[in-house]
């Protein structure tokens, strides 16, 4: 299986952009810190001088938390008047990421990896934005029947439904969001793939169209793909998530726990990079990726064979 | 002699069904039963229209003559936009919207009084566009002690589920659903108010015998026992006993999940939507509790039966109600077993059968008396049960609540709006009507246990009840008994709680550590007088001006030798400051560095108040150390300590930033 094997070099080619996971990690991380920073100094302003504010360290007494957005409002619209301005930020910047990354891993290039990413993410950041309002389209024009059988299941669920059905029309939605998440992915994904190992000439409703193309001629392996990495993902952060969440109680355990947790944030960038090396590798092998029409040489000028000049004969000259 | 009526009910329910003929389930009435229905109706399952007929049995038992009847046609509430109901909830309750499609009401087709064994008919009276209450002059007035006996025929066609009843697909929740008599208060006239968007309900105990008709593959759950079945053609009719209620329920549906135990001689019927099937054991297990608990504090739960019923998620209008021996839960296949919603629903409405069902207070005029005792004990059973901090969010995604903390949530967030005891429709709207009646009264009673203590509380709670069961109590009896049973006058506090908008918080204002070793100025001891400042002060002297000195010296010391510090004497001073108000008795925890404590009571008099020791420092000050005046508005400025502790706050911190950088990661994901 071609994209199996793509998802494994897909892992070590990830390796190669690990320049991109440091980045991905590193940015949502300064970004949401700074984003909160001003709810954090606020929390800390009003909860460390109160005994009674202990039990909130463990996730209790939320009444109390309450409290501060009663007695102390500045608190919280401080503190998130921060967080829409950094989401809006976040949704640039990824981007930008992913274009470097991505282009890191496409074009390998030589020298500077760092330079090479930055090039590369500034190269491809606008193809890359129009590639993906493009298949955000594609995702409305596709989601539309989808939706309808989800709404008509809705409408099904009514008293007489036991719990099994229940759940089986739950799983049956799933199945619609891993189908729509596959053409959103697929179609983003490969575009981009496209778009980086091309020299970028060709046109981005063209590349639009051959990396969407080619991910709905390849649907088993793109849908493969992203449940493969949707769960890996999941995975990652429900299992971590639901293990260190009643540590925060007590100081030691807290560090643990927020420790474990960007652990966890660190590896899902690192997945991020992983599926961008594998889309790459899946469709430069699958033959997906752009070929550029060969450049048509010049005709030969045939020369036609020049008739020997007469020889020039001198003139006799006679004495 | 309590334990033994469920026998004698379950021996007289397998005997009279045999002899076609009603039991009879308490050989002792416990309640004046006068007001007493005969009801045949049945059910159109497909229009969903009730027919029926009634014969009201009704005696009077104040001191003054009755001319004239008013009935409570509650249905009506749902018949147009003009209703008092529609205007004032604008079609919206409880977070339940209503179908303006699908309207309902309640037609009274004919009355008539029985007058020396003749049928006279009534004439039906309205006042004004709303007609949720009929009047009629009475054929014969019914003097004191005298009865009266009515003939009604009525139809009623369900509304889509809104604000407690209705119907939705092939689910049925048929409440407030027969012509109603009023309470007759003798010289103060009849008590029967329109149906207002935010009031429940009001009326008399008596016996109902209802006949219900029925499609033949419906299950059928409802007030009081059904003794006897009989299927003719597609349908089924059910015949139906209940005593000493004041109220009767039921509910129809072809897809109940039906399941029945026994606890301590009551029999637990849970009718659960299939989807929810799984809960049943949760929705059993808290009913239990509630029959455990409510034996032990209040009085053993009377009836051989209690029915609970599971909406389905189109019908949530209906879920969380109470009708005697009926209630209403709620519940979805999502709630995990760490959010306690469906467990709290069913501990609630199954309290209402004791404040509500058997101490029948007026809730268009004082729902606190009902709601809020009831949100009391819910909150305590919720706590005995399943953990003070746990009992709402059992550590969901390592969260947690508990249900006293849940209640103080309205109440802190428009604490001082509207007063506790005031008439439904006055509220300012259905958001302080919840906040007073529910949270707030809940929240009052938990500072009156606190400051009672709980077994004093229990004496008092018991002795209220009963005092009041099977009644019709007001604020004024719960004040009188609560006074009487603690022994002292407990009105300076209760009423302004329970009239009043007024609020309290409590808070460390300042506190004050002086050594000694500071002594400035002239020492007069010596001779002659020297000036101390002339001397090497010693190592670690400190003036503590105010509590953030106080704060940077216990800070400075923390590293200093123990054996040191035991031999320094220190004068100190702790101010508490009493804000808002409310005058309420508090408790204060100090804290000394040599480890010793002392627990100060201050009746809450004056703003504030000071204390001095001598002695070791204070390091730690909290003030209700236990929290029992959960009243407080804020709870956050009640300590006060050497140390900050930084770690609430960064474990908050992270928590947030774990769902920011999550969702950014998965932005990033997906670009």
């Amino acid at each position: 299986m071609r994209w199996i094997e793509a998802i494994k070099n897909g892992f070590l080619c990830g390796r190669r952009g690990l320049l991109g996971a440091c980045i991905f990690y590193l940015e949502a991380l300064l970004l949401s810190s700074l984003a909160l920073a001003p709810l954090a100094s606020g929390l800390h302003r009003v909860l460390d001088e109160a005994p009674t504010a202990a039990p909130l360290a463990g996730g209790a007494g939320l009444d109390r938390l309450l409290e501060t957005a009663v007695n102390q409002p500045g608190i919280w619209s401080a503190g998130f008047g921060t967080v829409g301005f950094a989401f809006l930020l976040h949704a640039v910047l990824a981007l930008l990421i992913t274009a470097g990354a991505t282009g890191l891993i496409a074009r390998a290039p030589e020298g500077s990896p760092w330079r090479a990413f930055w090039r590369d993410g500034a190269s491809l950041f606008l193809p890359f934005a129009g590639l993906l309002l493009m298949s955000l389209l594609l995702l409305v024009a596709v989601g539309i029947l989808p939706s309808l059988l989800v709404a008509g299941l809705g409408k099904a669920l009514k008293e007489s439904v036991s719990a099994g059905a229940f759940w089986g029309v739950i799983g049956a939605w799933a199945v619609i969001f891993l189908l729509l998440l596959t053409v959103f992915k697929g179609a983003t994904g490969f575009t981009q793939a496209r778009r980086a190992l091309g020299d970028g000439s060709e046109g981005l409703g063209r590349c639009f169209l051959g990396g969407a193309k080619f991910s709905l001629k390849k649907f088993v392996p793109s849908f493969g793909f992203t449940a493969f990495f949707l769960l890996l993902r999941i995975a990652t952060v429900w299992g971590l998530y639901m293990a260190v969440a009643p540590g925060y109680g007590t100081g030691g355990r807290a560090f643990v726990s927020a420790l474990l947790l960007q652990i966890a944030f660190a590896v899902q960038a690192y997945i991020r990079v992983w599926e961008i090396g594998a889309q790459v590798g899946y469709l430069k092998a699958s033959g997906g990726a752009y070929e550029p029409p060969p450049v048509a040489a010049p005709a030969p000028v045939i020369i036609p064979e020049a008739e020997p000049e007469p020889p020039i004969q001198e003139p006799l000259v006679t004495a | 002699m309590r334990k033994f009526i469920p026998v004698v009910a379950a021996a007289a329910l397998a005997v009279t069904a045999a002899a076609q003929s009603p039991p009879v389930l308490f050989q002792t009435p416990m309640s004046p039963r006068n007001a007493n229905y005969a009801i045949e109706a049945s059910l159109d399952a497909k229009s969903h229209v009730v027919k029926g007929t009634e014969r009201i049995r009704w005696r009077n038992i104040q001191g003054a003559e009755a001319k004239d009847a008013y009935f409570h046609l509650y249905y009506n509430a749902f018949a147009n936009n003009r209703s008092v109901f529609i205007s004032e909830s604008g079609g919206q309750l409880r977070g339940d919207r209503f179908d303006k499609l699908h309207w309902g009401y309640c037609r009274v087709t004919s009355i008539a009084q029985i007058v020396d064994g003749k049928s006279v008919p009534l004439k039906q009276e309205f006042s004004g566009e709303d007609r949720t209450v009929m009047k009629v002059d009475l054929a014969a007035p019914v003097p004191p002690g005298g009865e009266a006996e009515f003939e009604v025929a009525f139809e009623d066609q369900l509304p889509k589920v809104f604000a407690r009843a209705g119907y939705a697909s092939e689910f049925n929740m048929v409440g407030q659903w027969f012509p109603k008599l009023g309470v007759w208060q003798g010289e103060k006239g009849w008590n029967c108010h329109p149906y207002h968007a935010n009031s429940e309900f009001f009326s008399d105990f008596g016996v109902y015998d209802v006949t219900l008709t029925v499609p033949k593959d419906y299950v059928v759950g409802s007030t009081g026992v059904q003794w006897a079945e009989e299927a003719k053609g597609d349908t089924k009719t059910l015949k139906i006993r209940a005593e000493d209620v004041h109220d009767f329920g039921w509910t129809a549906s072809p897809h109940f999940v039906d399941k029945t135990e026994t606890y301590d001689g009551v029999k637990i019927r849970v009718l659960m939507q299939p989807v929810n099937a799984p809960h049943i054991p949760r929705y059993m297990d808290a009913a239990k509790k509630t029959i455990e608990l409510y034996a032990k504090w209040i009085w053993k739960y009377p009836y051989p039966q209690m029915t609970i019923v599971d909406p389905p998620a189109e019908g949530m209008g209906a879920a969380g109600m109470e009708y005697p021996m009926l209630i209403t839960a709620g519940t979805s296949p999502f709630m995990t077993a760490a959010l306690r919603f469906p467990e709290m629903v069913v501990v609630h409405e199954f309290g209402h059968n004791w404040w509500y069902g058997m101490e029948a207070n007026n809730e268009f005029e004082e729902a606190w008396l009902d709601e809020g005792i009831n949100s009391y004990y819910e909150t305590r059973i919720m706590d005995e049960w399943l953990g003070k901090d746990d009992s709402m969010i059992g550590g969901f995604a390592g969260w947690h609540l508990g249900d006293v903390q849940q209640q103080r949530v309205p109440y802190i967030s428009i604490p001082d709006v509207d007063p506790i005891v005031l008439d439904s429709w006055k509220y300012m709207n259905n958001g302080t009507y919840g906040a007073m009646s529910y949270g707030k009264s809940a929240i009052v009673l938990s500072t009156l246990e606190g400051i009672l203590g709980r077994p004093k509380m229990d004496e008092v709670m018991r002795a209220f009840f009963n005092e009041v069961k099977f009644t019709h109590p007001t604020t004024a009896d719960f004040l009188r008994i609560v006074s009487r049973e603690a022994g002292r006058d407990m009105d300076p506090v209760l009423k302004p709680l329970l009239y009043g908008t007024g609020t309290v918080d409590f808070k460390v204002a300042r506190v004050k550590n002086v050594s000694r070793e500071e002594t400035e100025g002239y020492d007069l001891t010596a001779n002659p007088p020297r000036l101390v400042g002339d001397e090497p002060k010693g190592k670690g002297k400190e003036k503590a001006s105010d509590k953030k000195d106080a704060k940077a010296d216990g800070k400075a010391k923390a590293d200093e030798p123990k054996g040191k510090d035991k031999e320094r004497v220190f004068d100190s001073k702790v101010t508490i400051q009493r804000k808002g108000e409310l005058v309420l008795p508090v408790e204060v925890l100090v804290t000394f560095k040599d480890g010793t404590t002392k627990l100060e009571k201050w009746d809450g008099t004056g703003r504030y108040i000071t204390y001095k020791y001598e002695g070791a420092e204070v390091v730690r000050v909290i003030v209700d150390p236990d929290t029992k005046i959960p009243m407080d508005l804020n709870l956050l400025n009640n300590g006060w300590a050497t140390k900050s502790d930084g770690l609430p706050a960064r474990a908050l911190t992270t928590r947030f930033r774990v769902v920011a950088q999550g969702l950014m990661v998965l932005i990033a994901n997906l670009l």
